[in-house]
């Protein structure tokens, strides 16, 4: 991502996060719905409003997730600041309904932030997948059309994804 | 190098690759592929196995997980999605007592909702004493948008100053980050609506008047053009004394999303967008504009709760269930509500409820029912029309909607059971009568047919109403603005004769007496209900966009008539001119457009006064914003030209409609527009005496309509052009043989130029008037007027024209009775449309005046003449019209002997005909005339008087007004009676008539100075000196 980009994607950061809190608290108590689609129309209306496009857009997308992911990595520090990394979060790797979800068990969020990084260098689309799926919240669909690309493909890659982070979680040496 | 992942980034494309085809594979072709591979890249299969293994391998959590659907409703604690909800919903920043926002400080957290966090707060700049709650909200707009979007209505919502709604007193975007969008509000310390009816065991009565009390302060901040638009209970307090106050104004609106409205998702409409469904009418619910008629809904909803302490809605089982009931289901009625529940606490020993509910007779549940209609336009159209039905119905009173009520719970059976009715209207009323009829009482029967009469009758009179309202509406002639309420106005009412004759149909037919007849007479009134609300519909939509704004200003001109009543449209249109000036911040092509379409209106009210400016202003905001040969400007500037034209500024409307005639073919002005620019610009040159320039303007307005067909009504209106100019240069003939020659056509008018039909009438009248029998010309002017009355409305400019010509008729015919009252009439016409001091109601005014010296009523007629003076002589940049009440005034002071008057006047008359360059007209003649009369009148010197009267003779000699000296009544008439004063009886005589040929051309026989002419020349004796100067005033 070049510097431009960045500064302007940093100047949406507020917006983002805003959005997301007030879409939340909008909808109340209505269950069914997860948080992540929830939002997700909002970061539409944002990646409209600000005429992005083509790979801008999806890296847009890929910038959402990292902001959510944040906001969630933070949440968790602050909460469980005595007792760090001893809760057990779940990621839903995919959500096409005809395939059975796929879950990756991270016992620590920081843990996982890193490894996502280290994704990025390793293979930068199926990085770009994850940040879209699995935290900003696109469909399978949708990430397929925004990337060109059908929908089993990117369950295929989910799957890989997933099988790649769960062995980076699991080497000791990861955290050195 | 191993990465974190097992595997080498180099080969990992590789790796990748393999794990795709893998992944097709069974089980048994899987091993056998990487079995044949492992010799030679056993690295990379030892990899891949490796990642396969961990995407079979699930953790157990995740495999529990598995047996449901990934979309479960039930999101597990663990999952990242669970996190991030719980992430969000923690408060974004931690304010502290002491933060500051704007000038405010926080004192101490008063509570915490879903718009965001409420504190008590302190001004800190110690400007305002005491406290104020202080709101920061949660809204997912960017705070610059938000900052200038306070900045433009907080100034509107600090204007509601009511005693039941809790003032804003500031608003802003501040704290730490500078972001934070906040409200200040007034501090209110009270009850919750709910908890308050929980505590108290209010009656009916006492939760009526509540509620109503509720509608009046929305009624108020109606008249404020502010819309509430979450009007629920929560926002409702009661304070120590049971009075109300309604929080939170207009603030639903500030910090919704504008492109909210556009998307409407299922997601947005199953989140309801952050709106209280409970509460909100169903065009809020899903997204299209709101109105009065929203808020009305919310103050049905909940009267509703307060009475039955449920929702309309409460039985729906979740949120997407009460989404749709909103939009399509009827609610339970409120009184089979109350009584429901009344049962089932009798059951369950009254646990499960708020608070107890209330009986409510029909009348409360009408109104509650008409307030919670689906369509907007179904429901009460105002919060003060709920408020005046809530008001009768405390003072038992009957209030307004029962019957309407009725009709629509018929219309709803009619819908539902359509095929029934109408197979029972094709099966004919007899068969279908006689079988109820043996069910049916027969005084049953009797009564329904009576209602079916009444309906029958109201229906005819709703329709008379709809014809009224659209015959005004024909009178705006281009779909103005103000049109648009009249058109809902001319909806309702057909709507209303809709109704009432779809009730004489049911009542008919369960009527046993009713007959086949009747059943067809309700059927056609029917159709012309019909037809007429598609008429009425049609016109509403044309003007719908811009119908929210229009509503305000009827609100704003008057809150308290909105009920259907006619406003005077000069009070709307002075509210919408003001709104537009002052609201800076319109956009500027929208001020524009209204501009100049307010500038139209106040062309046809006879306001160029007030159009000039607006219209002005119009056109500089049309060319900066569209362009010089826009559409917009060319439309502002036709406006403008006709303006300056009404205001009698010829000389500069003329450049304008050369202008217009000059643009090329292709630029955007219609055809119409284009035609009348020339018809208007021959006007105009024939107004300034230009009567070539005018002929060559004439000449170019026949070619241009040459090309058209013989019977097109343009060609008609060239016809009467050319009647007009010859009108203006006296040749009265030429002008009746022109509109003679149009025939029958002249009646025919398409659609849109009935006015213009109407004019042609009325030319071809005046000029019947002055060529052929002045009484037969004059019998024209009652029905046009009656007509016009019709077709444009009592106070159109036309209307009340004609009824000038009808009192200048009845003056002629010395019908002064006649003419007392019709001019009386056409005096408060123009008083109510123009202003008490217009040229056009003076002129009236003092028509009047002169009827009632001429009949003997001097002291009135004083009166009159004295009250007229200041506005008569201050006249600043005076017209012909101002000119011409000069003369009036000046004559009346003469009849009246009030010479100190007379001569101030004639004074004023003479230096505005000079100003006009009028100096060759027959207004010319008779103020020289009325100086010579002044001169008789002071001095009582018949020499004198002689002398000047032959002066002015003689300087008009050899002028274009020596014919008229020499064929004009007043002159003669004045020879003749300075003759009688000298007791020449020969030469009274001879002037006297003339005088009478004069007169019996232009008056008819019945005029009283023939009379006195006959009776001067019968009974002059020589040097009979004994006339006078009061007789001379015989003009």
């Amino acid at each position: 991502m070049n510097d431009d980009l960045r500064n302007r994607f940093a100047n949406l950061y507020p917006d983002i996060k805003r959005l997301a809190r007030t879409r939340l608290a909008q909808a109340g108590g209505v269950t069914g719905l997860n948080a992540t689609a929830l939002v997700h129309e909002g970061f539409m209306r944002i990646a409209e409003r600000e005429g992005l496009h083509g790979e801008t857009r999806l890296q847009f997308f890929a910038y959402i997730g990292k902001v959510l992911r944040s906001v969630v990595i933070d949440f968790i520090r602050e909460r469980d600041a005595d007792k760090r990394g001893s809760g057990v979060t779940l990621l839903t790797l995919s959500s096409a309904d005809e395939t059975p979800a796929a879950w990756l068990e991270v016992t620590n969020l920081i843990d996982l932030d890193r490894a996502l990084d280290q994704l990025r260098d390793f293979d930068e689309r199926l990085y770009q997948i994850v940040e879209m799926h699995v935290f900003s919240g696109l469909t399978c669909a949708e990430v397929g059309s925004e990337l060109g690309l059908n929908e089993r493909t990117i369950n295929r890659d989910l799957q890989k994804a997933r099988a790649l982070l769960a062995e980076a979680l699991d080497r000791p040496e990861l955290s050195a | 190098m191993k990465s974190a992942f097992g595997i080498s980034k180099e080969l990992w494309p590789k790796a990748s690759s393999l794990f795709d085809e893998l992944s097709e594979l069974d089980g048994p072709s899987r091993e056998s592929k990487l079995r044949s591979m492992r010799s030679r890249e056993p690295e990379l299969v030892d990899a891949v196995e490796k990642l396969l293994a961990r995407t079979r391998a699930q953790p157990e959590a995740s495999a529990q997980f598995n047996r449901r659907t990934a979309r479960d409703s039930r999101v597990d604690e663990h999952s990242f999605d669970a996190m991030l909800r719980d992430a969000l919903s923690e408060p974004g920043e931690q304010y502290l007592a002491g933060d500051r926002f704007g000038a405010w400080t926080l004192i101490e957290p008063l509570g915490r909702g879903g718009m965001g966090e409420v504190w008590r707060a302190r001004r800190s700049d110690g400007l305002f004493e005491g406290e104020a709650a202080i709101k920061l909200l949660r809204t997912d707009l960017p705070a610059e948008r938000l900052a200038a979007r306070f900045a433009r209505e907080r100034s509107v919502l600090a204007r509601l100053n009511h005693p039941n709604i809790a003032r804003l007193l500031d608003a802003g975007v501040g704290g730490r980050d500078g972001k934070q969008a906040f409200l200040v509000l007034e501090l209110v310390e009270g009850t919750p609506f709910e908890r308050f009816l929980q505590d108290h065991q209010a009656d009916t009565r006492r939760r009526v008047a509540l509620v109503r009390d509720i509608a009046k302060a929305v009624a108020y901040a109606h008249a404020q053009l502010v819309l509430h638009r979450d009007i629920k209970p929560s926002n409702v307090l009661v304070d120590q004394d049971g009075s109300i106050k309604l929080l939170d104004f207009g603030i639903a609106a500030e910090i919704g999303d504008e492109a909210e409205a556009q998307s409407s998702s299922a997601l947005t409409q199953l989140t309801g967008r952050g709106l209280t469904l409970e509460y909100a009418a169903p065009e809020q619910v899903i997204g299209e504009a709101t109105s009065t008629a929203s808020d009305t809904y919310s103050l049905g909803a909940l009267l509703y709760f307060a009475l039955s302490g449920a929702h309309p809605f409460a039985e729906m089982p979740n949120r997407a269930a009460l989404n749709r009931a909103v939009l399509e289901e009827p609610p339970t009625r409120v009184r089979q509500r109350v009584s429901d529940r009344l049962q089932t606490n009798a059951r369950r020993g009254n646990a499960a409820y708020a608070f107890e509910p209330v009986d409510v007779d029909d009348d409360l549940d009408a109104i509650v029912a008409k307030s919670l209609r689906k369509r907007s336009q179904d429901r009460y159209p105002s919060a003060q029309s709920f408020v005046s039905d809530l008001d009768a119905w405390l003072l038992h009173e009957p209030i307004s909607i029962r019957a309407d009520d009725r009709a629509y719970r018929w219309r709803l059976w009619f819908s539902r059971n359509r095929a029934f009715a109408a197979a029972s209207a094709l099966a004919g009323i007899a068969l279908l009568g006689g079988v109820i009829a043996s069910v049916v009482q027969r005084n049953e029967a009797i009564a329904q047919a009576d209602a079916a009469d009444r309906a029958r009758a109201e229906a005819l009179r709703n329709e008379k109403r709809a014809t009224t309202a659209l015959a005004d509406l024909a009178q705006q002639v281009n779909k103005t603005e103000a049109a648009s309420r009249r058109a809902l106005d001319a909806q309702n009412a057909a709507e209303l004769a809709k109704q009432r004759a779809e009730e004489a149909l049911a009542a008919e037919t369960r009527a046993a007496s009713a007959t086949r007849a009747a059943l067809s007479r309700a059927e056609r009134e029917r159709t012309i209900a019909e037809a007429q609300t598609r008429r009425a519909e049609s016109e509403r939509r044309l003007s719908d966009s811009t119908s929210r704004f229009v509503t305000g200003l009827f609100e704003a001109a008057d809150p308290e008539r909105a009920l259907g009543e006619k406003l005077s449209a000069l009070a709307v249109l002075e509210a919408g001119s003001k709104t537009l000036e002052a609201e800076a911040t319109t956009d500027p092509r929208v001020a524009a457009a209204i501009g100049t379409t307010l500038g139209r209106v106040f062309n046809h009210l006879s306001r160029p006064d007030r159009a000039i400016p607006l219209l002005e202003r119009a056109l500089a905001l049309a060319v900066a914003q569209h362009g010089e040969q826009s559409k917009q400007a060319l439309d502002a500037r036709y406006e403008y030209a006709r303006a300056l034209e009404r205001k009698e500024r010829f000389t500069e409307a003329v450049p304008l409609y050369r202008s217009l005639i000059a643009l090329p073919a292709d630029a955007p002005l219609d055809i119409k527009r284009r035609v009348f620019s020339r018809m208007e610009l021959a006007f105009s040159l024939g107004k300034l005496g230009k009567f070539e320039e005018a002929e060559a303007a004439q000449r170019e307005l026949e070619q241009a309509v040459e090309p058209l067909p013989k019977d097109d009504w343009l060609r008609v209106e060239a016809v009467a052009s050319r009647a007009v100019l010859a009108s203006m240069r006296g040749q009265w003939q030429e002008t009746f043989r022109l509109y003679s020659s149009l025939g029958d056509r002249i009646n025919q008018p398409p659609p849109g130029h009935a006015r213009d039909s109407l004019l042609m009438r009325f030319g071809f009248a005046t000029s019947s008037l002055a060529t052929s029998n002045p009484e037969a010309a004059a019998a024209l002017f009652p029905p046009l007027h009656a007509e016009s009355e019709r077709l444009l409305g009592p106070d159109a400019n036309e209307t009340l024209q004609f009824l000038w010509h009808v009192g200048f008729t009845q003056r002629n015919a010395w019908d002064l009775s006649g003419c007392i009252a019709t001019y009386d009439r056409a005096y408060a016409g123009r008083a109510r449309t123009s202003g008490s001091t217009h040229a056009l109601t003076l002129d009236a005014g003092l028509w009047a005046a002169t009827c009632r010296a001429y009949a003997g009523e001097k002291r009135a007629a004083t009166d009159v003449l004295q009250r007229f003076m200041p506005a008569l002589l201050s006249i600043a940049d005076s017209g012909r019209s101002d000119m011409r009440n000069l003369l009036t005034a000046s004559m009346l002071a003469l009849q009246l002997e009030k010479f100190d008057e007379a001569e101030t006047l004639i004074g004023a008359l003479q230096a505005a005909i000079s100003k006009l360059n009028l100096g060759q007209t027959v207004e010319a003649v008779r103020s020289d005339l009325l100086g010579v009369l002044l001169i008789h009148g002071k001095h009582q010197d018949i020499a004198r008087t002689q002398a000047a009267l032959d002066a002015m003779i003689s300087k008009r000699q050899n002028t274009p007004t020596g014919n008229l000296v020499r064929s004009n009544f007043e002159v003669f008439s004045t020879q003749a009676q300075l003759a009688a004063l000298r007791g020449d009886c020969e030469l009274l005589r001879t002037h006297a008539s003339a005088a009478r040929a004069a007169l019996l051309r232009r008056s008819g026989s019945k005029h009283e100075h023939l009379a006195k002419l006959d009776q001067s020349s019968a009974h002059c004796k020589p040097r009979d000196g004994g006339l006078t100067p009061a007789a001379l005033g015989v003009l």
